[in-house]
């Protein structure tokens, strides 16, 4: 009964941060913060999805659920490097067909003192 | 060296995937796993010319680093559902995209920074030319986390690769 | 359980039917490539939701193995397709340090979501 109460409290955390990277998807201004949205929704919630599931499968223990609770792993580990890599892909593309970019400031950081206007070296 | 490091990783991958251990099988795949590394044995660990002890010591750093980073994820992840839930989001978010220069010198190195970069919170990296990072970040605040020090200096995320690969101190 | 499985399932499927939204409007080509890659990766957990769902996980894991790295293949595909295809003439550059280019910083930030660079 408990371990049902984990895999419930895991699957709806994960379908709360798909749903957080939905609603980013669709309300975000530009481009390029959706794909913050995007990009970086689809790794937790995909392990505490599979994390879920792979307690679930784990309930009833042998060799078999063993070997498929390995390959699910494996489906987290491979998301949690192609995700990063498929999001700079599509990043690098749009830069680089000048997809214009939504910015609060009207010039190049007038009257802005953030952390970065003390580095000027390293501001664009 | 590479090739039978390449070829034991996808073996090891075959066998999990597969799951049946006759002689058929295994057969198979030590064909196929040889075949792809053969084919990509420069491909995998390019310019590695470490001793395996060099290797195995990257290996456990970067578990440690592992650890660290996966509370990082879990941050960016909480991060970007509060911002994208908020009702007031479009005032909460700043983007920019700022650059900065890299001490790291292997490639290998660069990617993991790039792809940390991408699963740490409010930061994206667009592209590495050279050793310049250009990153976009959703507001001032994640841009100043990356950054570093007022001196210039690297940031933490960038001192932990280069104590994992070049042995800099963290 | 079941009943909840089936119920996170048809969350996620309402969930992928909403991103469909920014494939179908998305103002440019990148957006709905960005669509498509968020849409694959429910769908691979979709896919294992329905092996559980129909006690056949360890033939459905492969289906979802297969999918996530055809999607990961897909999307870098399509997003270098759409690089190579959107410029197709690089000139020539004669600086001395390359700079990468970057897109226009646009003057009022609220006309720039919705289709100023319809493709």
């Amino acid at each position: 009964m408990l371990l049902d109460l984990v895999v419930v409290v895991l699957m709806v955390c994960g379908l709360l941060l798909f749903l957080a990277t939905t609603v980013g998807l669709l309300r975000f201004p530009d481009f390029y913060t959706r794909v913050h949205a995007a990009g970086k929704g689809d790794t937790l919630s995909t392990v505490l999805m599979l994390g879920g599931l792979i307690i679930y499968l784990l309930r009833d223990f042998n060799g078999e659920t063993a070997l498929t609770a390995v390959k699910l792993s494996l489906i987290v580990f491979f998301v949690f490097i192609a995700s990063p890599t498929a999001t700079h892909a599509i990043i690098d593309a749009g830069y680089e067909s000048k997809v214009p970019y939504w910015t609060r400031r009207k010039g190049a950081g007038a009257g802005y003192d953030g952390p970065e206007r003390r580095r000027q070296d390293r501001q664009i | 060296m590479a090739a039978v490091v390449t070829f034991c990783v996808m073996f090891a991958f075959w066998v999990v995937m597969s799951g049946k251990l006759d002689l058929f099988h295994l057969g198979m795949g030590v064909m196929a796993s040889a075949l792809v590394s053969w084919l990509s044995r420069d491909l995998l660990f390019s310019g590695h010319t470490k001793t395996l002890g060099g290797t195995l010591g990257e290996i456990g750093r970067f578990l440690r680093y592992a650890g660290w980073l996966f509370w990082q994820v879990v941050l960016a992840n909480v991060h970007i559902a509060g911002l994208s839930l908020s009702p007031r989001a479009m005032e909460r978010i700043d983007p920019r995209i700022i650059r900065f220069k890299t001490v790291l010198k292997t490639d290998f190195a660069r990617f993991v920074l790039a792809n940390s970069i991408t699963l740490t919170p409010g930061t994206v990296t667009v592209r590495i030319q050279d050793d310049t990072f250009y990153v976009h970040a959703i507001n001032p605040q994640a841009a100043g986390d990356l950054a570093g020090d007022a001196v210039g200096g690297p940031g933490e995320m960038e001192r932990w690769v280069a104590w994992i690969f070049e042995g800099g101190k963290r | 359980m079941e009943q909840f499985l089936i119920a996170i399932g048809v969350a996620i499927l309402l969930l992928m039917l909403t991103s469909l939204y920014r494939v179908v409007r998305g103002p440019t080509v990148i957006d709905r490539i960005l669509g498509v890659n968020v849409i694959g990766t429910k769908t691979a957990v979709l896919i294992i939701i329905i092996g559980t769902l129909s006690a056949r996980v360890e033939m459905f894991i492969d289906i979802a193995l297969a999918y996530a790295l055809l999607n990961f293949i897909t999307t870098i595909a399509a997003a270098r397709f759409y690089q190579r295809q959107s410029q197709p003439v690089l000139p020539e550059v004669e600086e001395a340090e390359p700079a990468p280019s970057a897109p226009p910083t646009v003057e009022h930030p609220k006309t720039t979501g919705e289709g100023s660079h319809a493709a």
